[in-house]
């Protein structure tokens, strides 16, 4: 009984000792971006830590600009995709459409097409994303949500067993940054866009669009957020072309303030001009002040 | 000429800048426009707040200049690839030159009569009259692009005379290269230029970016000298008390503060605008 208890008590202690030594926030320098999100993900305590075998994952990406520093570098894109299914993920469908010309961006495409080729993207989240009961479904309140409601998301979101958010760390007309929460806005119909845009006390309210985008992140946060700040328009966003900053990290957690909050810093945007994270905060999402958190910064060799 | 002639030719002189305004369909190319092209779905169109049914990111931007209609096509050759075109029909002259003026980045900028072009590996910015026309080339045989991109400038010239009408605001600046300057009708355009922070300091009905010498030039101009004055005393006081400016002096013109990345902020009143130049 005593060696049970003994056995049980190790169990424990490494259990807590490995949980502990998980970091809220991993930042990978390199200059190759999909060894850095390999690695990335790796230092979270690798993809097993986010998916098992047989889910299904859902992957939102910011892919739909054609500026480079507009879109994600699809190298991290693949080496997500690469390490879900290595983990066992069933399927992989990507929540906003992913045309193919865009992964022929990336030098590993050759390599990795059949891959890329067994994932799936939802054809109807592209332009003009309207509402069809076959791809979206309306979510009439949030759970905690004061001001959102009536929304029409994509159906897939909130169907598959892991979310996965891959975001690019990027200047927005309105939001100032976007980064991991904006993203999330990639589910709605435009229909449900249009209403973040335009129901506030002004036109285009910036502290209101911030609470409409916080408010989203409450109806399901990220299992698994990648934020690629490798290449980056600071400027003329969300389209670009714009002026250039290259902090070449990919950033890694499940926090996406704190992300958020990082990524703002690394990119030269001030904190307190992005309402999203004053936001996300207020309602719980995240943590605004990193000295609170663990962050692992490793930079790779070139 | 009789009172019946006098009246006819007043309604055409009325109506003939109009009839230049058509709808924004009407600078999309037809299947006709080059052998072997067609479209590859039918024209979209979009009017008023509906421009966010097109655009995923960015919208704001274009009501905020003042935004009529859109229209957008992608094209398709069997050999030369695909051509995707937005065309943007603003209220204005002005307003088209703004969005041009953002949207072009900082791609060099060929001035004709009628239509200035600012062209890049693959892509193509167009202003014409009130139409601002974008054009996406990444998918086009590289060979083939610059030819075609001539051609589809072509045929917008063709589609009806315009004079390119500046914003008067820039006539009083002969020192500002209108070809490499922004121009903005609000403040979300100085979003994705410069941030003074949260809210809108200088009240922006309209401004000018420009570079030169090192320095970043903004020009916030407005309808009266009461008006200015009233933005200039605010816009002290934000930087007396604003975290993010720092060593607030005023000077015999005007005042300078730091920026939190450590360049100097020079501002001063001049009668409707206010001036700031930011060190590099």
């Amino acid at each position: 009984m005593k060696k049970q208890l003994l056995f049980f008590l190790l169990l424990l202690v490494a259990a807590v000792g490995v949980h502990a030594q998980r970091p809220d926030i991993v930042a990978v320098k390199g200059t190759d971006p999909f060894a850095s999100a390999h690695q990335a993900i790796a230092a979270l305590g690798g993809m097993e830590q986010f998916v098992q075998p047989g889910q299904s994952v859902g992957i939102l990406v910011n892919s739909a600009f054609n500026d480079r520093g507009a879109y994600v570098n699809p190298d991290v894109v693949i080496a997500a995709i690469k390490m879900a299914y290595d983990a066992g993920a069933s399927d992989i469908v990507f929540l906003q459409h992913i045309v193919p010309e865009y992964w022929e961006r990336s030098a590993l495409e050759p390599q990795y097409r059949e891959m890329i080729a067994r994932t799936r993207t939802i054809e109807a989240n592209q332009f003009p994303a309207e509402f069809s009961e076959e791809y979206f479904v309306k979510v009439p309140a949030v759970e905690g949500a004061a001001t959102v409601k009536d929304l029409e998301i994509i159906r897939e979101f909130l169907e598959v067993d892991v979310f996965i958010n891959i975001p690019i760390a990027k200047n927005h007309t309105l939001t100032g940054l976007t980064n991991a929460m904006k993203n999330v806005m990639g589910i709605n119909s435009r229909a449900s866009n249009v209403t973040f845009h335009l129901n506030g006390p002004a036109r285009n309210d910036p502290e209101y669009l911030a609470q409409c985008i916080a408010e989203l992140n409450l109806l399901r946060p990220a299992d698994l957020i990648i934020s690629d700040a490798t290449y980056s328009i600071v400027t003329n966003g969300p389209t670009g072309p714009g002026e250039i900053v290259e902090p070449r990290k990919v950033v890694a957690g499940i926090d996406p303030v704190a992300i958020d909050v990082y990524c703002a810093e690394l990119t030269g945007f001030f904190v307190e001009d992005v309402y999203t994270i004053q936001k996300g905060f207020e309602l719980g999402l995240g943590q605004k002040d990193l000295s609170k958190l663990t962050i692992r910064e490793i930079e790779l060799e070139p | 000429m009789n009172v019946r002639h006098c009246t006819l030719l007043l309604i055409l002189f009325l109506v003939a800048p109009c009839a230049f305004s058509q709808p924004a369909t009407g600078m999309i190319p037809g299947e006709d426009w080059l052998p072997g092209w067609e479209h590859t779905y039918d024209v979209v169109s979009y009017q008023g707040d509906d421009l966010f049914f097109l655009i995923n990111g960015g919208a704001d931007l274009f009501l905020e200049y003042g935004f009529v209609d859109v229209a957008a096509v992608e094209l398709q050759h069997p050999d030369d690839g695909k051509l995707y075109l937005e065309a943007y029909r603003m209220d204005s002259d002005t307003a088209a030159f703004g969005v041009f003026s953002l949207r072009k980045g900082g791609a060099s900028v060929d001035p004709a009569e009628g239509i200035w072009r600012a062209m890049g590996q693959d892509y193509m910015h167009l202003w014409h009259g009130s139409y601002y026309v974008s054009v996406s080339g990444g998918n086009l045989k590289p060979e083939r692009r610059v030819e075609l991109f001539n051609a589809l400038t072509d045929y917008i010239m063709e589609r009806g005379a315009a004079k390119n009408i500046l914003p008067s605001i820039l006539a009083e600046q002969p020192e500002v290269d209108p070809g490499s300057c922004i121009y903005l009708m609000g403040s979300l355009g100085m979003n994705n230029i410069y941030s003074f922070g949260p809210g809108n300091m200088f009240s922006i009905h309209e401004a000018l970016v420009w570079k030169q010498e090192n320095l970043q030039h903004f020009l916030f101009h407005y309808p009266s000298l009461d008006q200015s004055q009233e933005v200039y005393q605010q816009v002290l006081n934000n930087m007396l008390s604003s975290s993010r400016f720092s060593d607030f002096q005023m000077q015999e013109k005007g005042f300078v503060v730091t920026d939190r990345h450590g360049r100097n902020l020079h501002g001063y009143k001049e009668g409707n605008a206010i001036r700031l130049s930011l060190g590099q």
